[in-house]
């Protein structure tokens, strides 16, 4: 094991350099730390500790290819996502971004550390999804100046245009003109979720990340979205970030899945090696309590139960941060020592002391 | 056959609101034998948690009212009881875990007293001896130093303890029945296994009947012995756990199961999804619910509502008028995607290329849900429609 790569994006102090950061890398996220402390007292606040929601999270993401990025509630993959889009202030770590300048000249930006004025043009090419389409959508716009608002922001166009625009983005989504003057309130959840990817895509965005977009609807629209994102991927060669919490959903939309627990990337690899050859015991844990809608599948299945629940990530265990419920930690060590993010296989990259590869249904 | 435990005839529970009267539960007819495991499905607002309410005399007039129907739980009507006698096999003999563990437990007591409370109510027993079984019953949920968490108050107990009280809870006066409404739908997913593996369990070891009601067909094949399928306020297909996920009847049920992303699934296929929206349930005009979201809809659909009848495998059922003809096992999800599916997928998927036409199809089915369409939109929208899948 001498030979493995012990992290993901190794430190680079100087990869604000173009040539440094690989012409198919669009986002790399390096060192990526996030915590908000905990503060007591009325007048004089006093920082008592830290939540530690991000702890020293690295990965990247390539140019058009959809990274998931799964786990359960707590685990830190919104702030993460939040972080590297600058919408919450990174505690530290660097977040470089191929800012896309007509395919020459792309110029790279450090998100994390730059200043508020030179972020304007950043935005402009990094857009969010979010999970709650009833509570992302203002009830007092009508659709048009919701979708319209990014292009009066950045004073794209004349009214007229902008109009032209909503009325094409609203045909992208797959809903129809004439509901640019409704509000959202005359949606269904699916409709509105539809509103706020015309609205993340008014820009011509590069890179899009997808917070939950499918968790609050039903079955059925979940699908229609789903199939609505892989489409739009393909038709504009958009790059995602897709947070979720289900595995089945993940595991049909990425090329690449990584998983959180407790603030730690614990597995990282593509679609095929994640679900098939999972090495991590968390990987497996999870894996194995997903219900498969298929009953003679699920009567025999074995499931790994993991005992307790998620420790507090404002005081999380020492070592392994898994080790409190891992099936497999061995005292002495999981407890101690924290375990290393290696690459084991080509392109898999596991943060165990014991992985093993387990076929988990 | 054996003496059913519950017995529900015709059931309606409307609601009054300004806009019209919402048939939340229009006409179902089910039973339930003593320990059998019943998955009641259905995405939201299909009627599946108002029927829990219902049984359980939950339904709180004048806003709600059951209209019809009889609710037979032995050879008792549950909807002649008054509310003492209610009370009685409320808690005692049927039990009920709601979706959300914090907000069903009461903040300001201690979980001990909660759990006694519903012991000393059902049960000819001494305080003491009520503590005992309080202490048992959360031992039995697998929680860990029972007696110190007695003391403790709901918001010291995560999200999978509280949904373990509840059960504790639920099944401390050994129930006949337990309805869990969508028990782990707000829980972490390897949570969700340990509840559901720890309801399995404590479900066969006390040969409790569960009425399991959830969104979530994984959760049912695991679980369930039976199945019903609910759609607008109606049962659309029932059958057992193999009928409905093997041979599949209903083109709702059929559809549904394509649009679920599988954990075991390889292939990155477009999904089967269905189309539109659910519709809104008030002022359901004639003919099938479904009809306008179906993928195989013809001119009866839109007159007459099809009854639920036996179709398929012996003791399954569907309401649909064509449930014959379709065939639909012989369509896997993915050849669905290609043929008749295609079409209907166009107008809502397709990014730019979408026949407009197709469009307006899709989104007048849409609309039902967020807007009461007037019977002459609603005629119009049927034309539509008619041009679409042929």
């Amino acid at each position: 094991m001498t030979d493995t790569k012990t992290d993901p994006t190794p430190d680079r102090p100087d990869a604000a350099d173009p040539s440094e950061l690989p012409d198919d890398i669009i986002i790399r996220v390096n060192h990526l730390v996030k915590e908000f402390p905990i503060t007591k007292g009325v007048f004089f606040r006093k920082q008592v500790g830290a939540v530690k929601a991000v702890s020293d999270v690295s990965f990247e993401i390539r140019k058009g290819e959809t990274l998931g990025l799964v786990g359960e509630s707590g685990c830190g993959k919104s702030t993460t996502a939040r972080a590297l889009l600058r919408l919450l202030e990174p505690t530290s770590g660097d977040v470089w971004f191929r800012v896309e300048e007509d395919g020459v000249d792309d110029e790279i930006v450090n998100v994390a550390t730059a200043k508020k004025e030179d972020l304007r043009g950043v935005r402009r090419d990094m857009q969010i999804v979010f999970q709650d389409p009833y509570a992302s959508l203002n009830p007092r716009m009508t659709v048009a100046s919701i979708i319209a608002e990014p292009l009066v922001v950045y004073g794209e166009g004349s009214k007229q245009e902008r109009l032209d625009r909503v009325k094409d983005l609203l045909k992208v989504v797959g809903l129809s003109p004439e509901h640019a003057n409704r509000y959202p309130h005359e949606f269904s959840g699916g409709q509105r979720q539809r509103i706020g990817v015309a609205r993340a895509l008014a820009l011509n965005p590069s890179f899009m990340v997808l917070d939950e977009p499918v968790s609050a609807l039903d079955v059925s629209i979940q699908a229609q979205v789903l199939n609505l994102m892989n489409d739009l991927q393909d038709e504009f060669g958009l790059t995602y970030l897709f947070i979720a919490h289900d595995l089945s959903v993940v595991r049909h939309i990425s090329d690449r899945v990584a998983v959180m627990y407790l603030g730690k990337m614990v597995e990282l690899a593509d679609r095929h090696s994640l679900y098939d050859r999972p090495m991590h015991p968390y990987t497996h844990a999870l894996l194995s309590a997903v219900p498969i809608p298929d009953p003679n599948i699920e009567m025999n299945r074995q499931r790994i139960i993991l005992e307790g629940d998620i420790p507090s990530p404002a005081n999380p265990p020492s070592g392994c941060r898994f080790n409190t419920r891992c099936p497999k930690a061995v005292e002495g060590t999981c407890d101690v020592q924290e375990p290393e993010f290696r690459e084991l296989e080509d392109g898999h990259w596991v943060a165990c002391h014991f992985p093993e590869v387990k076929q988990v249904f | 056959m054996t003496e059913p435990l519950l017995q529900v005839d015709d059931l309606r529970t409307y609601f009054t609101t300004e806009e019209g009267i919402v048939r939340a539960v229009d006409g179902i007819s089910f039973s339930m034998a003593p320990s059998q495991r019943l998955g009641v499905v259905g995405e939201s607002g299909s009627g599946k948690s108002v029927t829990a309410l219902s049984v359980m005399g939950l339904i709180e007039p004048p806003a709600g009212e059951i209209v019809t129907g009889r609710i037979m739980f032995r050879d008792k009507n549950l909807l002649e009881l008054d509310e003492d006698e209610l009370q009685d096999i409320r808690g005692g003999q049927i039990a009920m875990i709601f979706q959300d563990p914090m907000t069903a437990l009461n903040p300001v007591y201690t979980i001990g007293d909660q759990l006694m409370e519903t012991i000393l109510l059902h049960q000819d027993v001494s305080r003491s001896e009520a503590r005992e079984i309080a202490i048992q019953s959360i031992d039995d949920v697998h929680i860990p130093n029972a007696k110190q968490r007695m003391m403790d108050y709901p918001h010291q107990y995560s999200g999978g303890m509280r949904q373990r009280i509840m059960i504790a809870m639920g099944l401390s006066c050994n129930p006949d029945l337990l309805i869990a409404d969508e028990p782990t739908t707000a829980l972490d997913v390897t949570t969700q296994a340990q509840i559901m593996d720890l309801m399995l369990q404590l479900a066969d070891d006390r040969g409790t009947a569960v009425m399991l009601i959830t969104h979530d067909l994984g959760v049912v094949a695991g679980f369930c012995d039976d199945v019903h399928v609910m759609y607008a306020g109606g049962i659309v297909e029932s059958g057992s756990i193999d009928d409905i996920y093997y041979n599949p009847q209903h083109p709702y049920t059929w559809g549904l199961l394509g649009s679920m992303t599988r954990l075991d699934d390889e292939q990155r296929h477009r999904l089967h999804s269905v189309r539109g929206a659910p519709p809104s349930v008030i002022n359901l005009g004639k003919g099938c619910r479904f009809r306008p979201r179906c993928d195989f809809p013809t001119e009866i659909c839109g007159e007459v509502l099809p009854a639920l009848r036996p179709v398929g495998n012996p003791g399954q059922a569907a309401a649909c008028h064509h449930a014959e003809t379709l065939d639909l096992q012989k369509m896997t999800a993915s050849e669905a995607a290609d043929s008749a599916a295609a079409a209907a997928e166009a107008g809502f998927t397709t990014v730019g290329t979408a026949d407009e036409d197709l469009t307006d199809v899709d989104l007048s089915g849409e609309e039902i849900e967020t807007e009461t369409l007037g019977a002459e939109e609603r005629s119009m929208e049927v034309e539509s429609i008619e041009e679409g899948p042929s």
